[in-house]
């Protein structure tokens, strides 16, 4: 019996501390939740490698040529700001020999090398995530500006650094300049894997050594953008994005009646009628001050590269068909 | 036995909250088109304070994206950044703080969709280098026995870096080692210098330290 109760008693616990978690996830709304909106959003960053047709790449034929050209894609859904390398190892080259593989016949990874056509790097669908704040001026007049003197007021309000709701902002990429992204998508190094990597079909070779150190070769990289030029291209961009947008789709309305409150006062402010309130709201105009790096909060957008493998043949090798493994590792800095 | 309930309530509690954690939405994730690896709580890095001779726990959660069940290897590789600037970084080597760090769980089993936290221990050492020490906590898939091994293997890695508190001290206090050695030294001294009982006359007020000199001699 007081086993029981402890079981139970041990559920309930369970149970509360679960509940509590499910709140704090985003359950259904009640009226006790207090809502707090975290500075940065978080988001996803995905990696794909692909042949040049863009399907997951899952074999390497270097056919005839002797070279494969791949492609690795990086896609950062509202992502915050910080970098990554994209790294590339690769295992010796192992004869194949029926079903398995002959590890007495290889050809070294060193043998293996990579490099890049004329466009290495591209970058699309890019946009920033940005917490604007706004200047906001009125000039009041009529009636409403009557209301706003015999209150004590003046009719001409000025409402300073209101934080405005998150927005997103697509911005232009221009391959020439793109030192003005929010990620810079960096090129990756050319160079043959000098020490092999003992992942993949190089786990079963016999002479793999108890610990090792491939050699890895960035494929892509992408380091947070801090160029003046990024901040100005932003704030045109929201510019763009809001212009004409009243002030009350662009702060939420309890920030925007609080600054208001605070730029006229608070006698003044609660001598208005709720309908005089929402007037003088509506007339706001809204001004986007210059942007903070603090204020680009995460960006979303496509980052590509195409690199190629080269496989530079010893004459000693005998004939037949040799297989390896090129390992690819996302590295979230 | 009633600690035992309460260890018992607590446990519960725990499987609860990492069961409810499974289903939120990833934070600050880095994925394949697989699987996913992120620090728990929201958190951009996995960026530990550590003190010298002291464990420190912290945790990250995978995640299968997948219709179908996924294997996951966990393990921390030797990672080093060049300070150039994001891009940088290089993997392997067993140098750095990757010896300080053991996870719970290196293999995970996740069933569509699911995710799972995995804790993992930081003992840093006695003496801590100056700085910042780096390692990288590596997810890579387990293939299925019996499945040919893979001609491109996908793994994502999640950069932790560790350092001391500002202004704190890279060395340990002594630890309970050195306290139980340097009381048996005081007892050795202590013996040493007592005075010797046997026979009689001077040598009464010679002590051991004095007759082991005189051997000595």
């Amino acid at each position: 019996m007081m086993r029981f109760r402890r079981c139970l008693a041990g559920v309930g616990a369970g149970a509360v501390l679960a509940a509590f978690a499910g709140v704090g996830m985003g359950g259904g709304a009640s009226a006790s939740q207090v809502t707090v909106a975290v500075n940065n959003p978080g988001g996803s960053r995905t990696l794909f490698v692909e042949d040049l047709l863009g399907q997951p790449l899952t074999t390497l034929d270097f056919g005839t040529t002797r070279a494969h050209p791949f492609r690795v894609r990086v896609v950062d859904t509202t992502m915050d700001r910080s970098g990554f390398a994209i790294l590339t190892s690769m295992s010796n080259l192992y004869k194949v020999s029926g079903n398995s593989f002959d590890f007495g016949n290889t050809i070294p990874s060193g043998n293996v090398s990579v490099d890049y056509p004329t466009t290495p790097v591209n970058a699309l669908s890019v946009a920033a995530i940005v917490e604007p704040v706004f200047n906001m001026t009125e000039t009041v007049t009529g009636p409403l500006c009557t209301a706003l003197t015999t209150a004590g007021g003046s009719c001409s309000i000025a409402l300073s650094a209101v934080n405005g709701l998150r927005q997103t902002a697509s911005l232009t990429v221009d391959l020439s300049k793109l030192l003005t992204l929010p990620i810079v998508p960096q090129v990756g190094d050319s160079g043959s894997f000098a020490s092999p990597d003992f992942n993949g079909i190089g786990a079963n070779d016999p002479s793999k050594p108890a610990s090792f150190t491939p050699t890895t070769v960035r494929v892509l990289g992408g380091g947070v953008g801090s160029d003046p030029a990024l901040l100005t291209d932003v704030k045109a961009a929201v510019q763009s994005l809001i212009a004409g947008s009243p002030a009350s789709s662009l702060v939420d309305s309890g920030t925007l009646t609080g600054a208001l409150r605070s730029a006229i006062g608070g006698p003044v402010y609660d001598a208005l009628t709720p309908t005089e309130v929402q007037q003088l709201v509506d007339g706001l105009q809204p001004t986007l001050t210059d942007f903070l790096a603090s204020q680009l909060v995460a960006q979303s957008g496509t980052y590509l590269s195409y690199p190629s493998l080269h496989v530079n043949v010893p004459t000693t090798a005998p004939a037949g068909n040799y297989q390896g493994t090129l390992v690819v590792t996302a590295v979230q800095l | 036995m009633r600690l035992r309930s309460l260890a018992a309530s607590a446990a519960l509690a725990v499987v609860a909250m990492v069961a409810a954690a499974g289903l939120a939405a990833p934070a600050h994730a880095i994925e394949t088109a697989e699987f996913g690896v992120a620090p728990t709580d929201g958190r951009q890095h996995l960026k530990e304070e550590v003190r010298p001779g002291r464990t420190t726990t912290d945790s990250v959660r995978v995640w299968n994206k997948t219709d179908h069940p996924v294997s996951v290897r966990l393990s921390v590789v030797g990672a080093s950044l060049d300070g150039t600037g994001a891009g940088s970084v290089r993997l392997g080597g067993t140098g750095g703080a990757m010896s300080w760090v053991r996870i719970s769980q290196p293999a995970i089993d996740l069933a569509p969709h699911a995710g799972q936290i995995v804790s993992f221990s930081v003992h840093a050492p006695r003496e801590l280098p100056p700085g910042t020490s780096t390692a990288a906590l590596v997810a890579e898939p387990i293939l299925p026995i019996g499945q040919q091994p893979a001609a491109v293997v996908q793994r994502v890695a999640v950069m932790a870096y560790f350092a001391a508190p500002a202004g704190s001290s890279l060395t340990a206090a002594l630890g309970w080692l050195a306290w139980v050695a340097a009381a048996a030294l005081a007892l050795v001294l202590v013996y040493a210098l007592a005075p010797v009982r046997r026979g009689a006359g001077p040598r009464r007020r010679v002590s051991r330290l004095a007759t082991l000199r005189f051997r000595v001699q």
